[in-house]
């Protein structure tokens, strides 16, 4: 069977594309997807676009159902999908959303050097793996009450702060300072606490990871002089979401939204695509709930940082304070927010939903660090193991088009099945090592699944983003050491 | 029975297809396909405890979907293996209102607790989406390529 793609990409310009809105009937906007020539006949070859339309439909939809550089055939919405909807007649959807609730990325860096690291890289490797639990099902060490999950949920990182797990100056380093406002852990259902209960500091499996990375190159010396980065530096990538509570969350509300579709009228293409008024009953419910995870996210990820530096701390025989591990940015790339932005020359508050993107603010935004209201907020994309990540910066042009989101990873190009037939667990390994890259994985299926060429190339995704002026490059990483689930 | 799914692949996610030639084949089918994907081969369940679950959907999608998001809980949140379906009953309703309690799939199944030393897991699933979602009875299912029973569903799973 195949899943090419052939309706309409009218060319705007260079690297954007539109599907006009009289290509399905309903479409309440245009599509508009960032890519470039000489690309854009591989987001044709599956059904991606036509998921760009269907978002279209969506009630209150304003702007343009958008689609970034790295976009995939998803569920619902397509990966790299964003789409905004008004607050007083539009919906609030979790297939522009996702199961895994903010999932998403933090970046810190090290004062090492390549050099330092390179002779502990196997040992330090090995004692991430172990003191950070990873892996399908991975039970942390920390295992809360119903009534603390309850605390998480409410508060988020600085739940994991309060506890000793990290610095108040991490969350001001953290999209949303790591809490959510709106969130209520009344709206999250006892089948929701009882998954997420033994999770808390875990890192999942699939994509997830966790990785020591150098940078090799910087594309705006002056932007990463304030960050304090340098070439040469090492720096930890921090890569997972809000596990199994996050999944059941986005389980238990598609149900209602399959009953409020029904109640409220709405027609939609896809049922993926299950909505409610942002207004309603199911709507606020579901905000309050996805908040309520987004959060659960947060505070794993701060949990987790804080085993991470700690982890350093023991190889290298020193406070993790005196090894400069600063939080440099954590961004959300699978949520839902309240915003304010300009729509038809109007401030208008919104809700955006970014499925598999990320939030980009120009510099002087309220909403980002006060350190960065020079410089605008970091935008951290993970490529594939092999490859690089990128460390950007959002743009006055992301907030003005794509209602300030951009790319948020390479992009899978090959199933998952597909990449196993390709290739071994073992022979990503051995291949990864010698190139100098030390790999670690619960699982080998993981590693043959999670192989550098089941993914786009993350360099062009991001060349794409910084050409169109979605958000600046300012650094690429190496990986050196890689802990996978 | 033999084997009565097979993996569809998909570029972010995985799916699977199941066939039978009653509602409740193809609903078996389909759970056995998903824990196949879960648990590693060299995974052994006994069939030592039985559970009985209920669900309810408007229609033979949405209970499909709420079927295999129940099971999913029960492997990890209640840590309960599955190894089979005891028995299994589908009731569809007479008329088709809009009713989200119209169609109910009540079962018996079997299994065990994760054990670690018995027990890995290889794939994690986040959950069950209605994205290319199909419980179809075919009209000539002779016709079919490959056809398997009278009954066909296919599912996405988010991993």
């Amino acid at each position: 069977m195949s899943n090419r793609w052939e309706g309409p990409l009218d060319k705007v310009d260079r690297f954007r594309w539109r599907i006009p809105k009289t290509y399905k009937d309903g479409m309440r906007v245009p599509g508009l997807i960032y890519m470039d020539e000489e690309h854009i006949d591989i987001i044709r070859q599956d059904k991606a676009p036509e998921q760009v339309a269907n978002a279209a439909h969506l009630p209150g939809m304003v702007g343009a159902s958008l689609a970034m550089p790295d976009i995939h055939w998803g569920y619902g919405f397509a990966i790299g999908g964003v789409g905004a909807t008004r607050l007083d007649d539009g919906v609030i959807s979790p297939g522009g959303v996702g199961f895994d609730i903010n999932c998403g990325v933090r970046l810190l860096k090290t004062n090492l050097s390549e050099e330092d690291v390179r002779p502990y890289l196997d040992k330090l490797v090995d004692r991430l793996f172990r003191n950070i639990p990873s892996g399908v099902g991975s039970k942390g060490t920390l295992v809360l009450t119903k009534y603390e999950i309850s605390e998480v949920l409410e508060k988020g990182a600085a739940w994991a702060v309060e506890k000793g797990y990290g610095r108040p100056r991490d969350l001001d380093m953290t999209e949303e300072r790591g809490c959510m406002k709106g969130a209520k852990a009344n709206k999250v259902s006892d089948r929701a606490y009882k998954r997420g209960m033994p999770q808390l500091g875990t890192l999942g499996s699939g994509n997830h990871f966790l990785e020591i990375q150098v940078i090799d190159e910087l594309f705006d010396k002056d932007i990463a002089e304030k960050l304090g980065l340098s070439e040469d530096q090492v720096v930890m990538m921090i890569h997972s979401g809000s596990r199994g509570l996050g999944h059941q969350v986005c389980t238990d509300y598609l149900k209602t939204m399959e009953r409020a579709v029904r109640k409220y009228d709405i027609n939609i293409p896809d049922r993926q695509l299950a909505c409610a008024p942002l207004n309603s009953p199911e709507g606020k419910d579901y905000f309050a709930a996805m908040a309520a995870a987004a959060n659960y996210a947060w505070a794993n990820r701060q949990v987790m940082m804080h085993l991470a530096r700690q982890t350093f701390g023991e190889i290298f025989k020193r406070r993790p304070e005196d090894l400069g591990m600063d939080l440099i940015y954590d961004v959300a790339h699978n949520i839902a927010k309240i915003e304010e932005h300009v729509v038809d020359e109007k401030n208008l508050r919104v809700c955006v939903h970014r499925k598999g993107a990320t939030r980009a603010f120009p510099p002087g935004h309220p909403d980002i660090p006060e350190e960065y209201s020079d410089i605008g907020q970091p935008v951290l994309v993970p490529g594939d193991m092999g490859r690089a990540s990128y460390l950007l910066v959002g743009t006055e042009k992301a907030l003005q088009e794509t209602f300030g989101s951009s790319c948020h990873g390479a992009g899978r190009l090959m199933s998952r099945t597909a990449a196993k037939k390709t290739t071994s667990g073992m022979s990503v390994q051995s291949k990864l090592r010698d190139k100098g890259i030390i790999v670690k994985a619960a699982s080998r299926g993981v590693l043959a699944e999670e192989a550098p060429e089941a993914y786009k190339d993350v360099n062009e995704v991001v060349r794409v983003c910084h050409e169109a002026g979605i958000s600046l490059r300012v650094a690429r990483m190496r990986p050196m050491g890689v802990v996978k689930g | 029975m033999s084997q009565g799914y097979e993996v569809l692949e998909h570029t972010a996610d995985i799916g699977l297809r199941a066939f039978g030639d009653t509602l409740e084949e193809v609903f078996t089918c389909m759970a056995l396909g998903m824990i196949s994907l879960i648990l590693s081969p060299d995974s052994h369940v006994s069939s030592r405890e039985k559970k009985h679950i209920k669900v309810t959907g408007y229609d033979p999608e949405s209970l499909m979907v709420e079927w295999l998001s129940e099971l999913l809980f029960q492997i990890y949140s209640e840590n309960f293996l599955l190894s089979d379906i005891q028995s299994i009953e589908i009731r569809v309703p007479e008329h088709i209102p809009a009713d989200p309690n119209g169609y109910l799939v009540s079962a018996t199944i079997s299994g065990e607790k994760f054990r670690t030393e018995t027990h890995k897991f290889d794939l994690e699933i986040k959950g069950v989406t209605y994205h290319m979602l199909k419980v179809e009875r075919l009209d000539s299912p002779e016709e079919e390529p490959n056809h398997k029973g009278k009954w066909q569903a296919q599912v996405i799973l988010d991993i």
